[in-house]
């Protein structure tokens, strides 16, 4: 179930990776890197499950972290400078 | 169990990937993102606390649990807001400068 | 100092979870960093008042709260697998007199996890809310939702005097 669980992450994964490709606007690619940052850390957690060693969850939450900083980074670019 | 929530999440953050493929309008792709992704990716940390035993690994986990609940609307809200100010200074510049 | 023995036992809690192990080593480097904390940032020393517990209101809140939850994704889940999605989007002005800072802020966070409702922005003077809507149909029936959501809130976790201060919308 955990292998089912880990290809419906990469298939989510496909469709954040299209539009952090295609998106016209810097929102859009925003948008799609918000995404693959939410599925790396599901991808994190369901290895933990599968493999059960939890080595790699403080990654999970540094991504959380860091991932947020650098969405308000590119937030405040939007707004001075238009997506 | 923790498998088949762990699954449940997983399809949860697809329906938010295919919505942001689909949908025509980038408000509408955040909105599919902060709903479903936001939700889906909880159930995955939730069945991945419920399955390890190791508490280090369950307390690692919350903490990612609750991190991405605080950060991960604010961040799309910090985003739809700037694209909202971003998208109104464009409509008024094109009210100045008429092609 | 006792005005924020909250916030130092948050902050402990937290650099609990981090290390993941319950140590007296961890609880003391989490006291040290805490007390670095408070003398550092000044809106730390700031009081946090407990709001009473009402275990109705709180359970109205929770069950509002876990039906909007469910109903956004259900929602969501229809929007991206009809074959032509059709979505009338639009954005509404929401006016909420008399709202204070941390109420919008609660407010504007659960409106992400609603269905259909994602905050844009707040403005202050009047103070006015406005919300990007997923299924615009009726903008009135919007406004009404935000509202009871806002009453929920307030009655929940309120001062007395914000719940006094509540309109009576039931006759």
């Amino acid at each position: 179930m955990i292998a089912a669980a880990l290809v419906v992450q990469a298939l989510a994964a496909l469709g954040f990776g299209y539009r952090l490709v295609a998106g016209p606007s810097l929102t859009d690619r925003v948008v799609g890197l918000d995404g693959l940052l939410v599925v790396g850390v599901s991808s994190i957690a369901l290895h933990a499950m599968a493999t059960g060693e939890g080595a790699f969850l403080p990654v999970a939450v540094v991504i959380t972290l860091v991932g947020f900083i650098g969405t308000a980074v590119v937030a405040r670019f939007i707004e001075e400078a238009g997506g | 169990m923790g498998g088949a929530l762990a699954l449940v999440g997983s399809v949860l953050t697809l329906l938010a990937a295919v919505g942001v493929v689909r949908f025509r309008d980038v408000m509408a792709r955040m909105h599919a993102l902060t709903k479903a992704s936001t939700l889906g990716m909880v159930l995955v940390l939730a069945a991945g606390a419920l399955t390890l035993h190791n508490p280090n690994d369950v307390t690692s986990l919350l903490l990612a649990a609750s991190l991405q609940v605080l950060t991960l609307p604010v961040a799309v809200n910090l985003m739809s807001r700037a694209t909202w100010r971003a998208g109104r200074i464009a409509a008024t510049e094109d009210e100045d400068h008429p092609v | 100092m006792r005005r924020s023995a909250g916030f130092v036992v948050a902050i402990v809690v937290l650099w609990i979870l981090a290390w993941g192990a319950l140590t007296p080593a961890n609880v003391l480097s989490g006291l040290a960093v805490a007390l670095v904390l408070l003398a550092a940032v000044p809106e730390a020393r700031a009081p946090f008042h407990l709001p009473p517990i009402r275990p109705q209101a709180l359970a109205r809140l929770g069950w509002r709260l876990a039906r909007d939850l469910v109903a956004s994704n259900v929602v969501l889940a229809r929007e991206v697998l009809t074959p032509r999605p059709r979505i009338a989007t639009g954005v509404v002005d929401v006016a909420l007199p008399g709202c204070s800072d941390e109420l919008l802020t609660l407010l504007a966070n659960l409106l992400s996890m609603t269905p259909g409702t994602m905050p844009l922005e707040i403005r202050r003077d009047p103070t006015v809310m406005v919300v990007h809507i997923l299924h615009l149909d009726d903008v009135d029936a919007v406004r009404a939702r935000i509202r009871s959501l806002r009453d929920l809130l307030v009655r929940a976790l309120g001062s007395p005097e914000a719940i006094a201060a509540l309109p009576e919308a039931r006759p």
